[in-house]
């Protein structure tokens, strides 16, 4: 059998006709459910198996159900300084505990990149300030963004202030809190949030 | 999950597998089902490509290539350390000096390809000397300044550099005399058509900034959401560098309820206050301008000194032929402070006088180049003045090859410039952070290190890159020294950021910096070209050297050469003056029916939000009056066994 390459994945169910080491099989299907190359996902992997060496394993082909503990994940040095960081790793964990398996990692790290569009970037940002997973921004999320990204700075009555005007602003239906629509409605107009919301790794 | 993903393809196009908000796992099913699908159903050759629309093997070829391309962009290691570490504000001002050397790549490849190497291949040896003997004034070669000494020559542009390709007087006519190649046509429009190409870009990436920045937030103030939502950097990390973030974001959101409540203020003020504010403003103002007068003034003044200076020693020759440069500098480092002091006595809001602050800045620069340009041109075109020494040639006598004394100009204010810059961080910045770090004064503490003041730089950057526009038909290789010179400020900004500066206090966004660049260099290039465009069409060109000796004005070459070739007798109407009249009615128009249609969008946009919100009204009364038509049954049902209980 020949070897895989590019050419021979395109046309359709070829995959059989050629052979892939075990290892490798994982990766080239999952060249197009992201936007990182075969390259970035085997150092995504190598990133991955940093964490926790005995629990991650090397080869793939069965599939294997390993899921990394949130603690772990929010120590990396990409996310270690970032307030947010329990609300991105549990935003893309299936439980909503923040338990990663390689697929979720793979796929935090894959909308986070510089390369995914706005729609899917707001789509989990809003997941991400969603605090009580109420699928509605409310006035508490709002104040818990806010004294994250403040450390608490700002007078309880400021705190207030701007919640409020944000809601004002934002909000377009009058329920007093953002549903997703509201959010990417505002986001749209947010010129800087392609170029802020994103993690390079 | 099937009909979410129907309805997700339905309300966007195109849209590839890696953009569905899906986990992976999920992905990897789809892709799987849909492989089936594809090979269950064709089997045809062309089954693959007809299926999928845009076949994968192209999507994947393309992205392949832009990662191969990224690879290869120059710093790009550099600017994503520099975005982690300070913010992608300030990235954004490295990745501007890129873009510039990248501009002045693509003009060097030009000129050095169709200018140069012709010139060089196809030089005689003394055919571009001027026959001897010749009583005509204006070719005799003059008394002119003898030689100094290389390294004097290499900062004046005197001596060997006069007449080497650096300037225009090395260009000669006989070049190309009996091959096709026409020098002449390739030297006027080389630049011409570089400077108009850039002017079209910028003037489209300014334009698309501006949209991006009206259509995305109504209005030019920013909003406060915006803020909370899209001013934490993600992608920043750093020991330390976010509780110095969490700072300045609480300090812009300070300011912005500062600036709220100012606004509330303004309209509770009393007349008294009103008044007093206006006069301050006029007094200000007028303040201003004189000060931009006097600066204006003693670049004049400079100008004109340098220009007569007669034989002196050496070193206070070169520094007579610097003044101008040095008075430039002088000028645009005292001033800015002194207009920052001023204007928080105008009693505007804090942003309102960060704007008005860059104005004029922006204005005191490109001012200071204006009048530069209009004394060179009174002394060498005797503009407005009554000698009688421009009569004979058409330009002053005592500057036999004017352009070439013209590019000297330039390349004595570029070299200037850069060196003013290398002053700086030598004997400004690094022995101010030696101090801080080392002496406990309490003067020393209050000055601190220096900040790193993205808007001073930037426009710093940019009338480093007008100055190398403004010569460049005089002295074609400038961009080819400002590559040189663009390349060693990275590196010298690099590393004061890193080591002689003090994290900023304020965020800067990156939208509002690109827009700054983007308009500021436009600017910039408009300013320097219509004095060219005018300089080529009206101006006699110097008879002693260079390539248009034998024509009036430079584009007579292009009329004489295009008159022969196609019958343009149309085209002069393109010059005439009823012409200008049309094209300004004609954008008129267009400009206010655009401006009619946005204002339209914008009412229908107003009304459709206040349907929306009856709408939702309608919605929660309808489900309150069925809930309660639902609890009422269940009531009287209640009533009537408690009635039928009772007796």
């Amino acid at each position: 059998m020949q070897p895989c390459t590019m050419w021979n994945l395109c046309a359709a169910g070829k995959t059989e006709s050629c052979e892939l080491p075990g290892s490798e099989k994982v990766y080239l299907l999952k060249q197009d459910c992201t936007f990182f190359t075969r390259k970035e996902i085997l150092r995504l992997h190598a990133r991955f198996y940093e964490l926790a060496p005995n629990m991650v394993p090397m080869d793939y082909t069965n599939d294997p159900e390993v899921r990394l503990p949130l603690q772990l994940i929010i120590n990396m040095p990409e996310l270690v300084e970032n307030p947010f960081k329990e609300r991105i790793v549990q935003a893309f964990s299936e439980d909503g505990e923040g338990n990663l398996s390689f697929n979720d990692f793979v796929d935090m790290f894959s909308v986070m990149s510089e390369m995914a569009p706005r729609e899917l970037k707001a789509i989990y940002a809003f997941k991400i300030y969603d605090f009580n997973t109420d699928n509605f921004i409310c006035k508490s999320d709002l104040e818990q963004t806010l004294n994250k990204l403040t450390r608490e700075e700002l007078e309880a009555e400021e705190v207030t202030l701007v919640c409020e005007k944000v809601i004002e602003e934002a909000d377009m239906d009058g329920d007093g809190k953002l549903a997703f629509a509201d959010f990417e409605n505002m986001i749209s107009k947010a010129p800087d949030f392609l170029s802020t919301f994103h993690i390079r790794i | 999950m099937r009909k979410v993903l129907q309805k997700w393809k339905l309300t966007t196009k195109n849209v590839s597998l890696r953009d569905y908000p899906v986990p992976l796992h999920e992905k990897r099913r789809l892709r799987e089902e849909e492989l089936e699908l594809i090979r269950n159903s064709n089997t045809k050759f062309w089954g693959p490509w007809s299926t999928c629309g845009e076949c994968l093997c192209v999507r994947s070829t393309l992205d392949r290539l832009h990662q191969v391309a990224r690879a290869f962009k120059l710093w790009e290691r550099a600017l994503i350390a520099i975005s982690g570490r300070f913010g992608s504000g300030i990235s954004s001002y490295f990745s501007f000096l890129r873009f510039l050397l990248l501009l002045n790549l693509v003009s060097s490849v030009f000129i050095f390809g169709m200018l140069v190497v012709p010139t060089l291949f196809f030089t005689k040896d003394d055919v571009h000397q001027a026959p001897p003997g010749s009583d005509d004034p204006c070719i005799s070669p003059s008394n002119n300044t003898e030689s100094e000494g290389i390294f004097i020559d290499l900062f004046t542009g005197q001596g060997f550099l006069r007449d080497s390709i650096l300037f225009y007087g090395h260009y000669f006519k006989g070049t190309t005399d009996g091959s096709s190649f026409n020098i002449r046509l390739v030297y006027l429009l080389v630049p011409l058509v570089y400077l108009l190409l850039c002017g079209l870009y910028l003037m489209r990436r300014t334009a698309q900034g501006i949209a991006t920045r009206r259509v995305r937030s109504r209005d030019y103030k920013t909003r406060i959401s915006t803020k909370v939502f899209s001013s934490w950097d993600f992608c920043a990390q750093g020991v330390g560098m976010s509780l110095l973030k969490q700072q300045s974001l609480s300090n812009e959101i300070k300011s912005h309820l500062a600036e709220e409540l100012w606004l509330l203020n303004l309209e509770g003020l009393s007349l008294g206050r009103r008044v007093h504010i206006i006069f301050s403003r006029v007094l200000i103002n007028s303040v201003i301008l004189a000060l931009l007068g006097c600066a204006f003034y003693s670049v004049h003044l400079a100008a004109v000194v340098s220009q007569d200076y007669q034989g002196i020693t050496p070193i206070l020759a070169l520094f007579t032929q610097y003044l101008v440069p040095i008075v430039i500098s002088l000028v645009l480092i005292l001033l800015p402070p002194i207009f920052m002091l001023l204007v928080k006595l105008e009693g505007h809001s804090p942003s309102a006088e960060l704007t008005l602050t860059l104005i004029r800045c922006v204005f005191l620069r490109l001012g200071t180049l204006g009048i530069f340009f209009f004394s060179l041109g009174q002394k060498i075109l005797c503009y407005g003045s009554e000698e009688t020494s421009c009569n004979v040639c058409g330009h002053n006598t005592q500057f036999k090859c004017w352009e070439t004394s013209v590019g000297q100009e330039f390349y004595k204010l570029s070299v200037f410039h850069f060196l003013h810059l290398t002053m700086d961080f030598l004997l400004l910045q690094a022995p101010r952070s030696f101090l801080v770090s080392r002496v406990k004064w309490r003067v020393v503490v209050w000055l601190g290190k220096e900040k790193f003041s993205l808007p001073q730089n930037v426009l710093d950057t940019v009338y480093g890159q007008t100055l190398v526009w403004g010569g460049l038909f005089y002295a074609p290789l400038l961009p080819l020294l400002n590559i040189v010179f663009i390349f060693l400020t990275f590196h010298i900004k690099k590393f004061s950021l890193y080591r002689l500066c003090d994290a900023s206090q304020k965020l800067v966004r990156v939208s509002t910096s690109r827009i700054l660049f983007y308009f500021v260099l436009l600017l910039g290039l408009m300013t320097t070209f219509f004095p060219l465009i005018y300089m080529v069409t009206s101006v006699r060109p110097s008879r002693a050297c260079g390539l248009f000796t034998d024509y009036s004005t430079t584009w007579e070459y292009v009329q004489n050469s295009t008159r022969s070739a196609m019958a343009i007798k149309d085209l002069s109407y393109v010059t005439s003056d009823l012409f200008p009249f049309c094209l300004l009615g004609i954008f008129s128009i267009m400009l206010t029916s655009y401006i009619s249609r946005v204002r339209q969008y914008e009412h229908i946009i107003e009304e459709l939000k206040d349907h929306l919100t009856y709408q939702i009204q309608d919605k929660i009364f309808l489900v309150r009056t069925l809930k309660e038509a639902d609890d009422a049954p269940g009531q009287e049902m209640d009533h009537q066994e408690h009635q039928s209980d009772t007796p």
